[in-house]
């Protein structure tokens, strides 16, 4: 009762408001939510970086990656350039990677396809749901009544560059991979792990996809969003089937104004330098195409640059924030101290011990740290207050929950433990005022 | 030796330099268990003083505490606390009750931290404010009593700790002389019972309830008249004038 007793006293008093003290701490928690998601957050994608991204691009990766903005007309030999590209001294391809969506009707027999499929469905009008996009729902029956498949097209070189070897049920890819079979090596998302065995063969709707399964995934295995080749986001591939091929096509024209180059990685033999870069630029005006040519390493040593000031600002400010809630609660320790010097002298001559004066003022901050970290709770959930303040707050998971919890356990215990230790060595004569 | 308190050339000196002020000049005093002993004196001469080193509300300058046999001086802070709840308890002239809680919770005070059931706090506390006369008290808060009740409650506060010595400051200082009296008999009863009591008084009639009498005059005892047997029989009783 003495830290609320100070509280209503210093109301009384009019030098603080209890208001102002609640809210002080709700907001340093408030920040403090959302500086542990960022964190949280930062840390997983350089993970993430560091599992996947196996390929050597020491030097040399490149990549052609962007929109064909300024082309007039739909590109119809945006082929025929990459072809040209491709066919350089220079350049060598790593690979490719395409998503598709194709039925395979025939498969209705396969119970388990079946409800991998419509498990993939129902989670993809889920996933769109909760991003706000509005969701043609009879199509997506549809989906579910043609057997509609997500197929993850990646070429081979790219995946096994750029994905550990370990991820196979049934260890490496055999031989076969490169003989001229018209069944093309897949390997299969987990959602599809019931379907089919290793070893046996299935043929989409328009015969496109005539498929031999070399392999499962791991449960939670990730590959590159669809979102240009560039983009770092990984996206969850468990209800994909990935058909891994030697000679991927290319993914040209789209039905908006201008070509799309996407997910083309080339890789020059010569660090990519302005020559080279003029070269392709000479082949694509030729075309009729612009093209934005990125160094896939320089593009993720700025973003891990970039991540790693981020991480240490992070870190900074939750430590500064803490330092903070430190001294807000320590001056209020203090001044609760300062009206409660008879008590706790009364107390002491009783026999009470450093640690026990102690437990009390822990116990009376402990409530209020609890409490102010039920209004940051509630504040870091309520979407309005969010957006007006325009902090990211997304993935608030346990993990995030404890980490706030334990910050203010510390911030609890370290605000105590001075003033108290300072008026503990004090003698009770001293407290009670010679009583 | 059986000494339950025994000091040996004690001094207390407050502040440094100019500003130093000799609380207590070599005092010597041996208080066998179950003596009765008022400490008498003028103002600032060291009575409290010497009442706050017995309880180890404070600490001596130099100088040797024996208490109940274990050389206080050497002890820890740690210890002190364990000596106030468990040996040594004290009856001041305020009562130093805590407003905010009840009767009940401030007799509690000295149980608040052991390891016992709460029914058998409750048993306790019920006890003793039964034996004073306060049971019926219990709920209401300091404020809303008596000055006579709430040193009744400091007293049963004293009595629940089941130290050996009460160390009482000015008992009756906020009483009128019809509670003073009542205050004393009840405080002279419990010694019949064998607690030790030390008080610290400037009244004559306080100081005739107790059957030794001590005088302390600018830090030091120039006076112990020991009255009963207990003192006497305790064993030689050396005291240093």
């Amino acid at each position: 009762m003495y830290i609320l007793r100070a509280l209503v006293h210093s109301m009384s008093r009019k030098k603080v408001s209890l208001l102002l003290v609640w809210l002080q701490f709700s907001l340093i928690f408030f920040i403090a939510f959302s500086l542990v998601c960022s964190c949280i957050n930062l840390f997983k994608n350089e993970n993430e970086k560091r599992r996947y991204i196996k390929a050597d691009f020491d030097k040399c990766c490149q990549m052609i990656i962007n929109t064909v903005n300024t082309s007039k007309e739909i590109c119809m030999d945006g082929a025929d350039f990459l072809s040209e590209v491709k066919s350089m001294d220079e350049v060598s391809v790593l690979g490719n990677y395409f998503y598709y969506s194709t039925a395979f009707t025939s498969l209705r027999d396969n119970k388990a396809f079946v409800e991998a499929v419509e498990k993939a469905v129902d989670e993809e009008i889920r996933n769109l749901t909760k991003s706000g996009l509005r969701v043609d729902e009879g199509s997506y029956q549809d989906n579910k009544k043609d057997l509609i498949a997500q197929i993850l097209s990646v070429d081979y070189e790219l995946f096994d560059s750029l994905l550990p070897n370990t991820f196979l049920e049934g260890g490496m890819p055999d031989g076969s991979f490169s003989e001229s079979d018209s069944f093309k090596p897949v390997i299969l998302g987990y959602g599809y792990k019931d379907a089919f065995d290793i070893g046996d063969t299935f043929i989409s709707d328009d015969e496109k996809f005539k498929c031999r399964v070399v392999g499962i995934l791991d449960k939670g295995s990730k590959w590159f969003s669809e979102n240009y080749g560039l983009s770092y986001d990984m996206v969850n591939i468990d209800n994909s089937i990935i058909v891994l091929t030697d000679r991927p096509d290319t993914y040209i024209g789209t039905t908006i104004e201008g070509t799309v180059l996407a997910n083309n990685y080339l890789i020059s033999k010569e660090p990519f330098d302005r020559e080279l870069e003029a070269k392709i630029g000479e082949v694509a005006k030729k075309y009729g195409i612009s093209v934005g040519i990125y160094t896939f390493n320089e593009f993720f040593a700025n973003t891990r640059e970039n991540f790693i000031e981020q991480y240490y600002l992070t870190l900074f400010s939750i430590l500064f924030l803490s330092v903070i809630a430190v001294f807000g609660l320590s001056s209020l320790i203090v001044y609760g101290i300062n009206i409660s010097k008879r008590e706790i002298g009364i107390r002491m001559a009783c026999g009470a011990e450093t640690k026990h004066i102690m437990g009390i003022f822990c116990s009376e901050i402990f409530i209020i740290i609890i409490l102010a970290f039920f209004t940051s709770c509630i504040m870091a959930n309520s979407e309005r207050l969010i957006n007006f303040l325009m902090i990211s707050m997304k993935d608030i998971n346990i993990w995030v929950y404890a980490a706030v919890l334990a910050i203010s356990l510390v911030v609890c215990i370290v605000s105590c433990i001075f003033p108290i230790r300072r008026i503990a060595k004090l003698e009770p004569r001293e407290l009670t005022g010679g009583q | 030796m059986d000494f339950i308190i025994s000091l040996k050339e004690i001094v207390k000196i407050y502040g440094k330099g100019e500003s130093k002020v000799v609380a207590l000049n070599k005092v010597s005093l041996d208080i066998c268990k179950g003596d009765y002993i008022s400490v008498m004196g003028p103002s600032g001469s060291g009575k409290s003083t010497l009442l706050n080193i017995i309880g180890c509300m404070d600490t001596p300058t130099t100088g040797q505490y024996i208490l109940k046999g274990r050389d206080v001086s050497k002890l820890k802070r740690r210890d002190f606390s364990q000596i106030r709840n468990k040996d040594v308890s004290f009856v001041f002239q305020s009562f130093a009750l805590l407003n905010n809680y009840s009767v009940y919770h401030n007799v509690e005070l000295p149980l608040c931290h052991r390891r016992m059931s709460r029914s058998q706090k409750k048993e306790i506390i019920m006890h003793y404010l039964d034996k004073l006369g306060i049971a019926n008290l219990a709920n209401k808060r300091p404020t809303e009593i008596s000055g006579g009740q709430q040193q009744r409650v400091a007293i049963a506060r004293a009595l629940a700790s089941d130290a050996d010595i009460i160390l009482a400051d000015e008992p009756t200082g906020s009483l009128d002389q019809k509670t003073g009296q009542e205050i004393m008999e009840l405080l002279t009863n419990i010694n019949s019972e064998g607690k030790t009591i030390v008080i610290v008084t400037h009244d004559k009639n306080v100081a005739s309830y107790c059957r030794r009498n001590i005088l302390i005059v600018d830090g030091r005892i120039v006076e112990d008249n020991i009255s009963d047997n207990i003192s006497k029989n305790c064993s030689e009783s050396n005291v240093s004038l």
